[in-house]
């Protein structure tokens, strides 16, 4: 097992260091441009002429490819990635937004576990009835529904119009617990209604691919009560995949993947930190988060892998 | 209650009993497409799904003759000084605001007319007095456009990728997987912004080919890229689990080329999925887009899009609902219809567990 | 007098389908008594895991429908409720299925599945019912059960895992053993000593089984009553002896004619009956076997009733023909010399 552990922990940074290569690609090589229009790329909208020169030259561009990607791993990893419109050094930038982020994702990411798995079991267990079928139009309207116009009629709905809460904003755990809870009530659950629908219906299709497996009819017939069935056979195996969506939906909502819910309720994140660049077309902000979204899905999915062989012993190495 | 239940032939069984006299009719082989074919047939909600799509589409294409015809106003007309008459009244198209009555009022434009106006800003105007309604139906030409043109290259990149990494395996295999590998690693909306921002600037530069930064072909590129892996992993999978069957290990005994391989023999038996993935992929583009669009790493000004519509329409939220609202609805009915169709289809090509059979 | 177990009247089993009404079981009977072992052997298709599963229950959903008795014990289990038929399942009546590997939960231990099956029906702590399922290992010819007891099913071989299953399927002392198709995914050597494991058991457990076959070789051994099945009736009936030697079906000549034989004068392409089962939807009128049938002549529009035709009082067989033509040309059709119509 510890071998396995170590081989994944290497593995896992492998595709690390391949992350930092990839940014690099996306910001600097893809778009093109040759020196001078990296550099404006990067010196962003307000920059004058000498300050693109002074980027092209710190920056490299005028340089071979390997010394640009050493020169950006150096900024970035010593905080020296600078957004140029704001001046604002793009790490601690992240660092700040990050509880925010974690409060949301993590609030979230509670409740889309437990009511998808109580709306995936409902509507499985009543398949074919009116009940599964309502369950699975909810559910497909929720999956319908683009997050962020979700977030913006709820928050004008509830918070604009009336005061039934708090309109956006994000207040700390530690300052105020109870209105850091109210202040987030709203977020979590626009953040979650689609991570329900989609997972309702997968353990849905779980269960009852599951139900018809050759062990779930061997356990009918040593006569085992059919609730003992659902829940020792039949949900153990079909729980294993939400698992595995779970980390990675996870681990990309803690990463900076609920940009969306964060921008449209003013949370503050990490993800809308990307956001508010976007307009301003200021890459090198982006390019922090993007390289941060990455690592905690790497990391993420290395602790998946391993609780995925705690569950399925076939796949444990012996 | 047996007696009913003997008598409820379906049509076919009917035929075949007729085809023979009395004799026992050994089964008859169907091929699987036509059996999917039946069953879908008989979902009519997935049918329903799919002519809301159609008509949809069909709006969206007819967008030119709302404009001309009906609107008069393209979708990149700015009324901001004219006025219209409203049963015999005159309003303007953006009221300029400023203290009326004693109160301060911002400056707002017309809320929606439905026909009172005779077709002129049915839904209203937004900020820069252009016609909702004749915007949204362009958008949604751009929407689709890109939803379904992304998830076509997607599809296309993917299954070619699935085919080789799954018939040739050895460093083939492992050089997709890792490039799979690789961009799984990232949050799609994150990659598809840091495509799309850092494209967004100055456009696509390589050698000859030259795209400019508010062409719409840079969004859809990027939708097409971005989940590539997200179809080529499962898709592959199935390829390999086919590449150990029988009948392929036969072609191949039979002097088949790889070519052939791929294309007569494994491709036809993923080909189900890839119908599935399709639908359900345009579905989950057309919400990227939209999310794209909205975050201003999308679609560029001035072209319209329903994502983009919203960002405009957030501002006025509060006194001009319908703005960010009408897209809004129309996404999630384009999106619906396509995920209860594209269930539908799933269904239909792998039916699972017996559901209640009406007798 | 052996004590009656089971006694099966009438059976028939109904499915609705999307393309239409399936006929899977219709007019079975038979009988079981303790410490017999009754073979059915059929095609596939032939209605017999069918009847062997609606015997346990299993066969129940919202699209069956059925007629019949299955009285165990005194008592109608078509009619009980599910919740009193778990009771029996597992308890009275066992059962082991075809694909050991499937048929087993991937993520639990061999020995927590058959604690499992233990606890399920007996009060009996933690313990105990492992020092059981230990012994019930050994039982079944496991090599060093304490340390196997613990093993994942993917860890153990084929053989090993029906021998697992079965012993699953024994360990709350089960009158009835039904094994369906128990050696089919198994290796032809294993196959020989899973059915003596079976034998075996079933005189330790002083119970009786009914065993679910393709394959006459199978039941040749142990079984001491046969039943052919086809198209979800039986065609014929006998003991063991009687269906060997004294074939009355057209059909059982076809199975017995079909099995590879070493000890034939010259050697000859394998015998197999023309034709396919017929649709459960749609069958044949008369004589279910007919279309495949090289000896059916006029009556056989008419369905032949089960009947005893022969001189022993147990052997059954649904055939119009006479029996002196039967024995007279059964062995063409039985060594091959006829190619089937």
């Amino acid at each position: 097992m510890l071998a396995f552990l170590i081989r994944r922990l290497i593995g896992a940074a492998l595709v690390c260091v391949a992350v930092t290569f990839v940014v690099f690609v996306i910001f600097i090589v893809a778009p093109g441009g040759g020196a001078r229009g990296t550099a404006e790329r990067i010196a962003g909208k307000n920059a004058t002429d000498q300050n693109v020169t002074n980027i092209e030259h710190q920056w490299g561009f005028d340089r071979p490819f390997y010394v640009q990607y050493a020169k950006l791993m150096q900024r970035m990893f010593t905080n020296k990635l600078v957004s140029y419109t704001t001046q604002e050094p793009v790490l601690s930038q992240i660092w700040q937004g990050m509880p925010a982020t974690f409060s949301l994702s993590i609030g979230a990411g509670i409740i889309w576990l437990f009511f998808g798995i109580l709306v995936g079991v409902i509507s499985a267990v009543g398949a074919g009835r009116w009940s599964d079928r309502l369950i699975t139009v909810l559910a497909l309207i929720g999956i319908s529904m683009p997050v962020f116009w979700l977030g913006i009629v709820t928050r004008y709905y509830f918070a604009e119009q009336r005061s039934v809460f708090p309109d956006g904003e994000y207040v700390s755990l530690s300052s105020n617990p109870l209105q850091w809870f109210y202040h987030l009530i709203l977020p979590w659950l626009v953040l979650a209604v689609l991570f329900i629908g989609f997972y309702g219906r997968v353990l849905r299709g779980n269960i009852l691919d599951t139900i018809n497996e050759d062990f779930v009819r061997t356990a009918k017939a040593k006569g085992l009560s059919a609730r003992r069935i659902l829940r020792r056979h039949v949900l153990r195996t079909s729980l294993i995949p939400i698992v595995t969506l779970f980390g990675l939906d996870f681990a990309s909502v803690l990463g900076g993947g609920a940009i969306l819910t964060e921008s449209v309720f003013d949370l503050h994140g990490v993800g809308q930190y990307a956001a508010q660049n976007i307009n301003s077309f200021d890459l090198p902000p982006i390019m922090g988060v993007t390289m941060y979204g990455a690592f905690f899905i790497v990391m993420f999915s290395v602790i998946v892998d391993l609780f995925y062989a705690y569950l399925d012993p076939r796949i444990r190495p012996t | 209650m047996a007696q009913r239940a003997e008598s409820e032939f379906t049509l076919d069984t009917a035929a075949e009993l007729a085809a023979v006299e009395g004799g026992g009719a050994a089964i008859r082989g169907r091929s699987p497409w036509y059996l999917a074919w039946r069953r879908l047939r008989r979902n009519y909600f997935a049918f329903a799904a799919l002519a809301l799509f159609l008509l949809i589409v069909l709006a969206c294409i007819l967008a030119p003759l709302y404009a001309h015809h009906v609107a008069h106003s393209g979708p990149y007309d700015q009324h901001v000084l004219d006025t219209i008459t409203v049963h015999g009244k005159k309003l303007d198209v953006v009221s300029p605001g400023g203290v009326i009555n004693g109160k301060l009022q911002a400056s707002a434009p017309i809320g929606p007319q439905w026909f009172a106006a005779g077709g002129k800003f049915v839904l209203g105007a937004d900020v820069l007095g252009r016609d909702i309604a004749v915007r949204l139906l362009y958008g949604g030409r751009n929407s689709l456009l890109v939803g379904v043109a992304s998830s076509a290259i997607c599809v296309f990149f993917a299954v070619i990728l699935a085919l080789l990494a799954g018939y040739y395996g050895g460093w083939i295999d492992f050089i997709i997987t890792r490039f799979f590998d690789l961009f799984y690693a990232f949050p799609v909306l994150l990659l598809g912004i840091a495509l799309g921002s850092a494209l967004a600037i100055n456009g696509f530069h390589h050698g000859p080919i030259n795209i400019q930064s508010g062409n719409i072909l840079i969004p859809l590129l990027v939708i097409s890229y971005v989940l590539i892996p997200y179809i080529g992993r499962p898709l592959r999978g199935q390829v390999l689990s086919l590449r150990e069957k029988e009948f392929v290990e036969a072609s191949i005994s039979q002097g088949a080329s790889a070519l052939r391989v791929m294309f007569s023999e494994l491709l036809p038996n993923i080909a189900s999925s890839v119908l599935v993935f399709f639908t359900l992929i345009i579905a989950n583009n057309i919400v990227l887009e939209a999310a794209l669009s909205y975050l201003g790493a999308g679609v560029q000004d001035p072209t319209p899009s329903w994502g983009k519509l919203i960002s405009e329409g957030q501002q006025l939220i509060v006194t001009r609902p319908a703005l960010a609202l009408a897209p809004g609805i129309a996404i999630i009915l384009t999106v619906l219809a396509l995920n209860i169709f594209g269930d539908g289809l799933r269904d239909a090509l792998d039916p699972r567990a017996k559901v209640r059979v009406e007798h | 007098m052996a004590e009656r177990l089971l006694e099966v009247k009438d059976l028939s089993v109904r499915f609705s389908t999307e393309d239409g009404v399936v006929q899977a079981v219709s007019g079975v009977s038979f009988e079981l008594d303790r410490g017999k072992v009754l073979g059915i052997v059929g095609e596939s298709g032939s209605g017999k895991s069918v009847t062997a599963m609606t015997i346990m229950g299993l066969t129940r959903d919202v699209n069956s429908r059925f007629g019949g008795e299955v009285v165990y014990q005194g008592r109608n289990l078509l009619e009980i409720s599910d919740v009193e038929m778990q009771n029996y399942r597992g308890n009275e009546i066992g059962m082991i299925f075809q694909d050991p590997m499937t048929s087993l939960n991937p993520v639990y231990r061999i020995g927590e599945q058959i604690v499992e099956a233990i606890q399920a029906h007996e009060r009996t702590d933690g313990k105990s019912a492992r020092r059981r399922a230990v012994e019930l290992l050994r039982q079944v010819g496991i090599p060093n059960p304490e340390r196997r007891v613990d093993d994942f099913p993917h860890q153990f071989s084929g053989g090993m895992r029906q021998r697992a299953m079965i012993a699953m399927a024994l360990s709350c002392n089960p009158s009835i053993l039904i094994a369906d198709e128990p050696t089919t995914a198994l290796d032809v050597t294993i196959q020989a000593q899973i059915v003596e494991l079976i034998a075996k058991l079933k005189d330790d457990f002083n119970s009786a089984v009914i065993m679910i076959t393709h394959d006459l070789g199978v039941v040749a051994d142990i079984a001491d009553e046969i039943i052919v099945m086809y198209a979800g009736r039986v065609v014929e009936r006998a003991a063991t002896r009687d269906l060997f030697y004294d074939p009355q079906m057209p059909y059982t000549w076809g199975l017995l004619g079909s099995i590879p034989r070493l000890d034939r004068p010259r050697p000859e392409r394998l015998h197999s009956i023309a034709g396919s089962p017929p649709s459960l939807i749609t069958l044949p009128q008369g004589c279910t076997f007919r279309p495949r049938c090289p000896h059916a002549f006029e009556k056989c529009e008419t369905e032949p009733a089960l009947e005893n035709r022969v001189e022993t009082p147990g052997h059954l067989d649904r055939c119009w023909l006479g029996v002196d033509y039967k024995r007279a040309h059964r062995a063409e059709s039985i060594g091959g010399e006829t190619e089937a119509a």
